[in-house]
């Protein structure tokens, strides 16, 4: 699976709809000026955006505003045409920690995110997927961040890689690492220091915090570099039973803090 | 799940402030807790600290992501060095505003920390 870059609202949705069918899940990028439309005060846009319309007065940074809209579009132009219905039909709305999901809708699961001027989606048929997506060259290292988010063992191993390549890994441990919390819905709960992966590895396994695997093959973990700048993440849980949902199998969470 | 009721802060004060974010009262000083949020917040976002009022809200008003969030933890532990011990989630979770952060630190370093 590649990410599959969607230049807007008349696009052909054939190879989404082709990736969800093959493989069971698919990943969406999209730059958010080809999916804002010309105006914000369109009564189609709040019959499209439902429920989410109302938080367009609350945003006051225009450049929010601008992902907001745009991240809805296309997360819920994407999941209206695999499922073969209008986005305008569809609601999204959000779990407690934020995790978005489809009312009523079960057999999609879909994940969000966004930087700068591009949106990811991730769509899966299985029972869970996150996304997450940064600059591939977003400054991490030296900024006290790494030892916010990696395990020993990631520390370690980042040392091992050389120094211009240093940061890119970091950057892409931590889109991993957000792909992964956000798939199983924990988001900033997950103490990022107590799961990983490891830096410059061929097939991505999820890591305890001394860098032994974690057992079980159900999650699938893939990163991307995509338009030549974002890395790309995705986590999809595929628990083998043909792609129907099934909530059996509690994914691994080392440790959660507190819930407020 | 419901927070225990917390007994009033003993909040560590810092004297009168430089210079008073919008909205205070005149007469009321700032306490330490919300100059260091702001403070900090203005490094991360590379804006004028007396741009950053506390009603502001980290998401829809100044745009933070999650790695700006680290960011701020981070900055916010050199000055309480307590913090490394608290969770990325128990400083900022429920935190919508920057007064709210305010608040929630003074919880954390006005209390021991377990």
């Amino acid at each position: 699976m590649r990410p599959w870059l969607c230049r807007g609202p008349g696009a052909s949705w054939d190879p989404v709809r082709e990736q969800v069918r093959s493989s069971g899940a698919s990943v969406i990028y999209a730059a958010i000026s080809d999916w804002l439309p010309d105006d914000l005060g369109d009564d189609r846009l709040a019959a499209v955006l439902g429920r989410d319309h109302a938080r367009l007065g609350r945003i006051t940074k225009p450049q929010a505003l601008r992902r907001f809209v745009a991240s809805r579009l296309l997360l819920k132009s994407a999941a209206g045409a695999v499922l073969g219905t209008a986005p305008e039909e569809l609601e999204l709305a959000y779990k407690p920690g934020g995790r978005p999901y489809l009312r009523g809708i079960d057999q999609l699961d879909v994940s969000l995110s966004h930087t700068e001027e591009l949106l990811v989606v991730g769509l899966t048929r299985h029972s869970r997927i996150g996304v997450d997506i940064e600059l591939a060259d977003r400054r991490m290292l030296g900024l006290g961040t790494e030892r916010q988010v990696c395990t020993p063992y990631e520390l370690e191993a980042l040392q091992q890689v050389v120094e211009e390549l240093r940061n890119g890994e970091l950057v892409r441990l931590w889109t991993l690492k957000e792909a992964y919390s956000k798939a199983i819905g924990q988001g900033l709960r997950f103490r990022f220091t107590e799961f990983g992966f490891s830096p410059r590895d061929r097939q991505v396994q999820l890591l305890r915090p001394d860098g032994s695997p974690v057992a079980g093959g159900e999650w699938s973990f893939t990163s991307w570099l995509v338009a030549g700048r974002y890395m790309v993440s995705a986590a999809v849980h595929d628990p083998g039973f043909g792609g129907r949902p099934h909530t059996g199998d509690a994914p691994f969470v080392p440790r959660l803090s507190t819930a407020r | 799940m419901t927070r225990p009721t917390l007994p009033p802060p003993v909040l560590p004060w810092a004297g009168p402030p430089a210079t008073r974010p919008a909205g205070d009262r005149a007469d009321a000083p700032v306490p330490a807790t919300l100059r260091a949020v702001r403070e900090e917040v203005a490094r991360v976002l590379g804006q004028p600290s007396q741009e950053l009022t506390p009603e502001l809200r980290l998401e829809d008003d100044l745009d933070v992501d999650s790695v700006m969030l680290i960011e701020m933890k981070c900055c916010l532990e050199h000055r309480y060095p307590e913090l490394a011990e608290v969770s990325l989630a128990d400083v900022f979770l429920g935190c919508g505003t920057l007064g709210d952060l305010a608040d929630r630190l003074t919880e954390l370093v006005g209390l021991p920390v377990g």
